[in-house]
């Protein structure tokens, strides 16, 4: 059922900045399992799911609908257009892929001018060749790669844009398992790829008890990678700190707790390099205690991001057991 | 249009006071309130009481300057920009320095006195030196002191085919548009923020926003123009008199689309034209603004200047023009509603 869904939000494009095909998906599957929506100035798409009685509390999670885009700002040597990259994918990354409108869905190729080292290639060096020039599109259109989501042996699965679209799938199954002791605000967040622009808005927007982000963190188990807490299969990686936030210990071990007591194999995600929607939304307004559970990536930035299926389940249980525990919020 | 005074005026980064207080002075009689907040932003306030949705219109009073950081037994000054400048720019150029806005010369090691080596090699910050005239120390620190900041000392003039020359057209050319609007009768409540401290990470604007709480935002800039030699078509920007700037993305913004779609549909409609910015590097006040609060609505309205951040800018007076006649027919339409958000 989570991998009918994986495939059905992998199948849109979701321009970092320009996610309204990803929220048009997300409120169509949804539908009536959510009590309220709504869209903010930035792009996010809210989903609130009520309690069964009383609210508890309010629990924020947030998961990001957006991947690495680029876009139009040149179109005055058809078919070739010109482009600038948003979000963590080198220029040179880029090279060799096809890639389609979200808007029009237009395909096209990605080259580069002659001449240039791989290591020198900057965005002004890329264009789109659309082949054709029959519908062009206007500039500040967005492109995201087309590659399709490919299973290894049913377990592991691997594609682009995965480490949104992972977040996002356990995001609606959790807001699809109904409503518990606490009013859930579900966002998927826009312009993650772009420096948290859409969880900082929104960590203004809703006053929560508690915040957790449903992200990605890399999986450092690679030959010669840099030594890192994180492996691929080792369960769910709770976030201790990375590069934005140091988790507070309550945070922290309400879920480790949680872990514990339903048996889910986890491990802790110490990357200081990393960054996450955490950072921003444990300083919003006056403080908010926030967390984050990151499901294990191999090569995130990179052509093929690859995922343990077994760690995406895992980490959909932890959410959905702690979320059952009528009372936590009350230990804080 | 003030673009004389307003451009000629002292205003590094964090030292805004004088551009501030000709601002002041020019807005007083078309203002209900005019306050200047923690950080030393100017928010002139019209129409309070006024039906519909409340717009903050912004432009930034600074400009990219110099600050003294040293002076020498010899009498010359060391110093550090505020703001970017590119040091390859900087020899033999005039500044006006201090609060005596005494002349200086930037110098530096003459040709024939460098090494082979150090002729293929731009010139960097600790190569560079201001010269105030001074034959000590103690003379130099009797007109400066450290800490005190310079700017280009270039003077507006007109030239050409509908040209200015000026040091500061980023942004006192939005401050000037800006000056001008609060002069129409527009029947929204306006807000008009001539903000500081943008060229050293958009920090006046975001207070500014939080204070206002307004419904949408536009932000009046000069914008990167190089449509110039050895440039390919997408690495210009934008061109010379096309029309002001709408911007798709920078650094720090993705543009609101459909606000920008409507802006775009105001300009066709009442035959202005415009351009789109065609570059992602720069940013301005809209990086913040956006992203305050809850998130608000914004665009920017960019005039193209060639040579930003050098000692002399160029600006085409019809783009000028024309960035002024788009944001009053943008905020009449507003008036009717005509972009419910």
């Amino acid at each position: 059922m989570m991998k009918e869904l994986l495939q059905k939000l992998y199948d849109v494009s979701g321009p970092t900045g320009g996610e309204d095909a990803m929220r048009k998906r997300l409120t169509d599957h949804l539908g009536p399992s959510v009590d309220e929506w709504s869209v903010d100035s930035l792009g996010n798409l809210y989903a609130v799911v009520r309690p069964k009685e009383t609210s508890h509390g309010v629990i924020l999670l947030t998961a990001p609908m957006d991947e690495p885009a680029l876009v139009v700002i040149d179109d005055r040597e058809r078919p070739y257009l010109r482009v600038e990259t948003l979000g963590r994918l080198a220029a040179s990354a880029w090279i060799g892929r096809t890639v389609q409108c979200s808007r029009t869905g237009a395909r096209g190729i990605i080259g580069v001018e002659s001449e240039i080292k791989s290591s020198d290639v900057t965005a002004h060096h890329l264009f789109i060749d659309l082949i054709t020039d029959r519908d062009q599109p206007e500039l500040g259109y967005f492109f995201t790669a087309v590659t399709p989501l490919t299973w290894h042996d049913e377990r592991y699965v691997s594609g682009p844009a995965l480490t949104s679209r992972v977040p996002c799938a356990i995001l609606c199954d959790i807001l699809l398992q109904g409503a518990t002791s606490y009013t859930i605000v579900g966002v998927f967040a826009a312009q993650s790829e772009l420096g948290a622009r859409g969880a900082r808005v929104a960590g203004h927007s809703v006053k929560a008890d508690l915040a957790l982000t449903i992200q990605t963190t890399e999986a450092l188990d690679t030959p010669k990678a840099e030594r890192g807490t994180v492996k691929l299969g080792g369960g769910p990686a709770i976030k201790e700190a990375d590069r934005d936030m140091v988790v507070a210990p309550r945070v922290r071990a309400a879920l480790t707790h949680t872990a514990k007591a339903a048996s889910i194999a986890f491990q802790l995600e110490i990357n200081l390099t990393s960054r996450s929607d955490a950072g921003v939304l444990f300083l919003s307004r006056d403080g908010m205690p926030a967390g984050g559970v990151s499901v294990p990536v191999r090569y995130p930035n990179a052509q093929s991001p690859l995922m343990d299926w077994n760690d995406v389940i895992a980490t959909r249980d932890l959410f959905l057991s702690l979320l059952h525990q009528p009372e936590f919020l009350q230990n804080f | 249009m003030l673009l004389k005074e307003l451009t000629e005026a002292f205003g590094p980064s964090g030292f805004e006071g004088e551009v501030r207080d000709l601002i002041r002075r020019e807005a007083t009689p078309f203002a209900e309130r005019i306050t200047t907040d923690t950080l030393g932003s100017l928010i002139v306030e019209k129409n309070l009481q006024q039906n519909g949705p409340k717009v903050l219109l912004a432009a930034h009073m600074d400009e990219v300057s110099f600050m003294i950081v040293g002076i020498e037994e010899n009498g010359l000054l060391r110093f550090r920009p505020i703001g970017g400048v590119d040091p390859r720019i900087l020899v033999s150029k005039v500044l006006l320095v201090g609060s005596k806005r005494i002349s200086g010369v930037i110098g530096a090691k003459a040709i024939h006195l460098q090494k082979p080596e150090e002729r293929k090699k731009p010139l960097g910050l600790s190569q560079l030196f201001i010269d105030i005239g001074a034959s000590t120390k103690a003379e130099a620190e009797s007109h400066v002191a450290i800490g005190d900041t310079a700017v280009f000392a270039t003077r507006y003039e007109e030239y050409g085919d509908r040209r200015a020359k000026a040091k500061s057209f980023d942004d006192r050319v939005g401050c000037a548009i800006l000056l001008e609007a609060l002069k129409e009768d527009i029947k929204l409540p306006l807000v008009a923020a001539f903000t500081v401290q943008e060229e050293i990470g958009l920090r006046g604007a975001g207070p500014v926003a939080f204070r206002t709480k307004p419904d949408f935002a536009i932000v009046l800039e000069g914008t990167v123009c190089f449509d110039v030699v050895d440039a390919p078509a997408h690495g210009e920007s934008t061109i010379l008199g096309a029309g002001p700037a709408l911007t798709l993305v920078d650094s720090r913004t993705v543009a609101h689309r459909p606000f920008r779609a409507y802006v775009k549909q105001v300009a066709e409609e009442n035959g202005i034209p415009v351009q789109m910015r065609r570059v992602k590097g720069g940013s301005n006040d809209n990086g913040i603004i956006h992203l305050t609060e809850g998130g608000i609505v914004a665009t920017s309205i960019s005039v193209p200047v060639r040579y930003i951040h050098a000692p002399v800018q160029s600006v085409h007076l019809d783009d000028v023009q024309n960035a002024y006649r788009l944001l009053i027919s943008v905020l009449r339409g507003l008036e009717k509603g005509g972009f419910p958000g």
